[in-house]
């Protein structure tokens, strides 16, 4: 026997336990008079009651208890990288900024430099007698002598970006 | 990582570069400012080639290379008036040795001049090396201790290869 058509969609909700207080208690009332809809709400409920799980093991029961703790890591753990980049980022845009303002306006900078630049190098007057100067190998080899780096810039020398990259243990071109 | 931490710490040591370039307009400036001037420009290039050699060799980070540069730096500025004292010296004695009269009294007092320098250069760089080494762990220190030997051996070294004082010499084992 069919169950009554307008009962259909409420007696499958109703075995699902779905239904709000009132309607389940006139949908109730209306199987214990039918035949029908008992037989359909009956077959409903076996259907559900085969597709119900079974209890959580102890190790489902644990996992599903760390879950929120390990969501939770996941995502501080995502926001860190998430920082760390953006740091990274922000840094690497604002030395490029830096250099960019360095090197755009070098002259700017070194004429500033050089007019507020005070500093003067004393010399005695023995030194410059007849005009006559320490040659820039002997200054520089009396330099080194004493344990400083030499300063003269010999021809021979490699230019300055030259003279970066020759003693480095780095590339600078493989890293820019 | 590293490799963002090097281009970043080169982007951010970069500026050192573009002022250490020679300037072009200086014809009209005297010989003393241009002296200082090259000193300080010099000092710079090569404050710059140290800071990235021992921020490389001691893997720090840019603020750590920030700071390295800001202590080389002040240390530069200390031992300056000895490069000088020691260019100075040498000038007299250059000049007393072409015999140059008003020279001849000077000798002795620029030779000690020179010595006193050398001396006060050598005590300056262990004070040096104890202000970088001081928040480092045992085997950071000997890195910086190798790191600024061989910096300034090499320098000296590559000066002598390139005019053929020292011959090529096999790599030791």
């Amino acid at each position: 026997m069919a169950a009554c058509p307008e009962y259909e969609v409420l007696l499958d909700v109703h075995a699902t336990g779905g239904l709000e207080t009132d309607e389940a208690a006139r949908v109730h009332a209306h199987v214990k008079t039918c035949d029908g809809c008992r037989e359909a709400l009956a077959s409903t409920v076996g259907v559900l009651m085969l597709a119900d799980m079974p209890p959580l093991s102890a190790e489902e029961k644990a996992e599903v208890e760390e879950l929120p703790r390990r969501t939770l890591s996941a995502w501080r753990r995502d926001a860190q990288h998430r920082g760390l980049r953006r740091r990274t980022l922000g840094s690497v845009a604002a030395a490029a900024a830096v250099v960019a303002l360095m090197l755009l306006v070098p002259g700017r900078l070194q004429g500033t430099r050089s007019g507020t630049d005070t500093v003067t190098t004393p010399s005695s007057p023995a030194a410059t007698v007849d005009g006559e100067e320490v040659d820039a190998e002997t200054m520089a080899a009396i330099e080194a002598w004493a344990g400083l780096e030499p300063l003269d810039e010999d021809p021979d020398a490699p230019d300055d970006g030259d003279v970066v990259d020759e003693d480095m243990d780095f590339d600078l071109g493989e890293t820019l | 990582m590293k490799r963002t931490r090097r281009a970043a710490l080169a982007l951010v040591l970069l500026p050192w570069v573009a002022l250490a370039q020679p300037h072009r307009d200086d014809k009209g400036k005297d010989g003393g400012a241009r002296d200082a001037e090259r000193i300080e420009r010099v000092e710079k290039r090569q404050r710059l080639r140290q800071v990235l050699e021992l921020s490389d060799a001691l893997e720090l980070d840019n603020a750590q290379a920030l700071k390295l540069e800001e202590t080389l730096r002040r240390f530069d500025e200390r031992r300056r008036p000895l490069r000088e004292q020691v260019r100075d010296a040498a000038r007299t004695l250059h000049q007393a040795a072409r015999g140059d009269a008003a020279a001849q009294p000077q000798v002795d007092a620029a030779a000690q001049r020179a010595f006193e320098a050398r001396e006060r250069i050598a005590a300056l760089d262990k004070e040096m090396y104890l202000a970088l080494a001081k928040e480092l762990p045992p085997a950071k220190r000997a890195l910086l201790a190798l790191t600024l030997a061989r910096s300034e051996g090499k320098l000296k070294l590559g000066k002598w290869k390139r005019n053929g004082v020292v011959p090529e010499l096999p790599p030791i084992d």
